[in-house]
């Protein structure tokens, strides 16, 4: 378990503390790396970038994924990570504050694992994550890492 | 002997003809019309082609004209004959076609011989004349007796030609000895002359009639041709007006300028020609003295010492009538002038009727063409004023799809951004209460719970605010909905979330409507859950939903017997972030009936709230 990292796709400081204060609250002491946009994002899956070099064998156990980002939006970096060998296998969770149908329907579509809808209530939001990271971490067997 | 081409339409005047040239030993050949004539002339070459004017199919004009423009046959001699009446107009014809003669039907045969004698050439006494008695018969002279005692003649004269013309030309030209009786066959071909030349005349006269297709023209050749047959000097023409009482137009004819203009119309009604006009029938008589007055034609008149009058009628119409005055040598107008005049005024009504019922076919054409062309601008102008509704309908259309595009970014723009900044004033909240709960005393955790609330209150109201724009946009798909099974489904689920209320609920069965099922079922979430709500403080309540009847129509409703609202308001309850109760007693956004409405609207329904304070409230929808 220390070797499985989160991915959090995050533009908004504010959420990103209150996912990491909902994790380590729950004691989820794993890695989690934190990336601001969609371009960062994929530099780091694909080693590019500021993160070339970077040891691909390590890939992250879950990708929580805003929908909402600066440069290259959620639903085009879940698009990309599916059409790449190496990626298309990791498990993504959609975290959004997005009710819309089409969103929910499009993720789907491009073979999303799960979707999770951001409560405005604390309370709730950190039970959710608390889920979130039992489940992937913990219960959920990751797929084999592709070299 | 010269080679002779006759060309007429009718027999009887060929057979005149090539009776009297054939005795002077020329040899004949017939045509009955201009197309036979042309080939004959290519074929035969004669030395004369003898023509009439008028016929059918190809008339002598044209026959002429095709001739002039073979040059091989160009030089070919044409003499026109025809009738007297068109002598003016067939001599000016005569100039334009080059042809050197023309010979009046009638004309006696010594002048026919003349003329055929120049325009070949043979000089005067070189030719054997036959013992022609000579008849000094000018053009115009006509029968003055009766037909019958010439009928018999006739079918005399027709038996010895049969016979003459059996033993073929040889006879005249192996001068086998004189012919029986030539002064009695001269007299009677001379006499069948007459006969056929005055019916030539009619039959041409009716050609010309009945192909006339201007009034004025018609009455113009009617008179003519009647004049010229029958030999009168005077002739006048009366058309009754609309009243039949009196004249609308009088042609005269045979009198000069002043005396026409001296004459005026005579009477429509009086003397002989009211006769006339009363009885239809011809009237002939004489009139000795010559007193105008005597046969009721003004004083002004000229002379009438003798007076034949006919209506100018149809089978169908009386026109009016005509009058001859002064028959030309002759004491008076005799019985065959009298069937003669008739035949012609007769044929010229009918033509007249036809002239008539073509001009009111040509006005009804023009009319109808004018209405055609009106409906055609019509409709033209409604397929013009279509394109610029259905422009400004697609323009609308698409001014509306932007707007609702905005609204839709818009929206979507508030789910995100505006749910974010709620979730860090709720989360950092949450934080400063677990985090620093011990510097905050029992104030200013109160103060941190208020934000909370107040976060999580604007969280539902921008939910609440997207449920609803997003009712108003899709489609309505419509379906047969079961109300009932839904109804029961949203009680359920109601009462997963409290189960420990004590509620009665009736919900009836076998309710199903036409309509959009995932917006119905929105409705009786919105209307089971506002029951549920606002009996949530009495101890014991009961939720009806069942149907009634409005207007002869199914009208829906879901009743209460809780805290109701107060009948004033009514109208209030449908708008959006209208509440008729305070958060603290009954929470809620506001947002639920204008969802409903908006949905039954959407369905083309209506809805509506009774009530009262207390007393609970019923919503009727009907869709």
């Amino acid at each position: 378990m220390p070797n499985r990292t989160i991915l959090l796709v995050e533009d908004n400081p504010d959420d990103v503390d209150l996912t990491l204060r909902g994790l380590r609250k729950n004691n989820v002491t794993n890695e989690v790396v934190v990336t601001h946009d969609g371009v960062e994002a994929l530099d780091y899956l694909f080693g590019t970038g500021p993160h070339a070099g970077r040891d691909m064998s390590v890939m992250p156990a879950v990708i929580l994924l805003d929908l909402k980002l600066p440069k290259v939006d959620g639903l085009e970096v879940l698009r990309r990570l599916r059409a790449d060998r190496r990626t298309k296998l990791l498990p993504v969770v959609i975290l959004t504050s997005s009710n819309e149908e089409e969103d929910k329907a499009k993720s789907y579509t491009l073979g999303v694992n799960s979707y999770v809808r951001k409560p405005v209530d604390f309370t709730q939001f950190a039970e959710a994550v608390r889920h979130l990271g039992l489940y992937w971490l913990l219960l959920n067997e990751p797929p084999p890492v592709v070299r | 002997m010269a080679k002779i081409l006759v060309v007429d339409d009718l027999p009887i005047n060929r057979q005149f003809l090539v009776t009297l040239l054939g005795y002077y030993g020329h040899r004949l050949l017939e045509a009955q019309d201009g197309a036979q004539a042309l080939e004959l002339v290519r074929a035969e070459h004669p030395d004369l082609v003898i023509t009439d004017i008028v016929m059918p199919t190809m008339d002598g004009i044209e026959f002429v004209l095709r001739l002039r423009a073979d040059p091989a046959l160009a030089k070919t001699e044409v003499i026109f004959y025809t009738a007297t009446y068109r002598l003016r107009e067939a001599k000016r014809l005569a100039e334009v076609c080059t042809v050197s003669h023309v010979i009046p039907k009638p004309s006696d045969p010594d002048f026919i011989l003349r003329a055929v004698n120049k325009a070949l050439g043979i000089a005067e006494g070189t030719q054997p004349q036959p013992q022609v008695q000579q008849m000094e018969s000018p053009p115009f002279s006509v029968l003055g007796g009766k037909l019958s005692p010439h009928l018999g003649d006739l079918q005399e004269l027709n038996r010895r030609l049969g016979r003459t013309l059996e033993g073929g030309f040889a006879l005249v030209s192996e001068e086998s000895g004189p012919i029986p009786t030539p002064d009695r066959l001269v007299g009677s071909l001379i006499g069948l002359q007459s006969i056929s030349l005055r019916l030539t005349g009619v039959i041409e006269a009716c050609m010309e009639l009945s192909s006339e297709r201007d009034p004025e023209r018609l009455l113009e050749t009617f008179g003519r041709a009647v004049q010229d047959v029958v030999s009168a000097k005077y002739v006048g023409l009366g058309l009754l007006g609309l009243d039949g009482q009196s004249l609308r137009q009088f042609l005269a004819r045979g009198m000069d300028a002043d005396v026409m203009a001296r004459l005026g119309a005579p009477p429509a009604r009086g003397g002989q020609l009211g006769q006339v006009l009363a009885e239809r029938r011809p009237r002939r008589l004489r009139n000795p003295g010559g007193n105008p007055q005597g046969v009721g034609l003004p004083a002004t008149h000229p002379p009438v010492h003798s007076f034949l009058a006919v209506p100018f009628a149809s089978p169908t119409a009386l026109h009016g009538w005509l009058y001859l005055g002064d028959k030309i040598g002759g004491e008076e107008f005799s019985e065959d002038d009298e069937q003669l005049a008739s035949v012609l005024a007769g044929a010229a009504a009918l033509a007249y009727d036809n002239i008539m019922l073509y001009d009111e076919i040509q006005r009804r054409a023009v009319e109808l063409e004018l209405e055609v062309i009106q409906r055609r601008r019509v409709e033209e102008e409604i397929r013009r004023l279509n394109e610029g509704l259905e422009q400004r309908i697609t323009e609308r259309t698409a001014e509306l799809e932007a707007v609702n595009k905005e609204l839709e970014s818009f929206s979507y723009s508030v789910a995100h951004d505006l749910r974010g900044p709620l979730r860090s004033l709720d989360g950092f909240s949450q934080i400063l209460l677990e985090d620093y709960n011990g510097q905050l005393d029992t104030q200013g955790k109160d103060y941190l719970l208020r934000v909370r609330s107040g976060a999580q209150r604007m969280a539902q109201l921008i939910d609440d605010l997207l449920r609803l724009s997003r009712v108003t946009r899709g489609e309505i798909r419509r379906e047969a909905v079961d109300l009932s099974g839904a109804a029961r489904s949203v009680v359920t689920e109601l009462q997963k979330t409290q189960p420990e209320r004590q509620l009665d609920i009736r919900i009836e069965d076998g309710m199903v409507v036409h309509g959009d099922g995932r917006l119905l079922r929105l409705v009786l979430e919105n209307l089971i859950g506002n029951a549920w709500k606002f009996t949530s403080k009495h101890p014991r309540a009961t939720i009806e939903f069942g149907v009634t009847q409005r207007d002869g129509r199914p009208a829906y409703f879901v009743r209460d017997d809780g805290a109701g609202f107060d009948m004033a308001y009514a109208d209030k309850l449908f708008g959006p972030f209208q509440r008729l109760h305070g958060p603290a007693e009954f929470p809620g956004t506001g947002i639920g009936l204008a969802t409903v409405q908006r949905i039954i609207h959407r369905h083309g329904g209506r809805v509506w709230a009774e009530g009262g304070v207390e007393k609970g409230a019923t919503i009727y929808f009907m869709v």
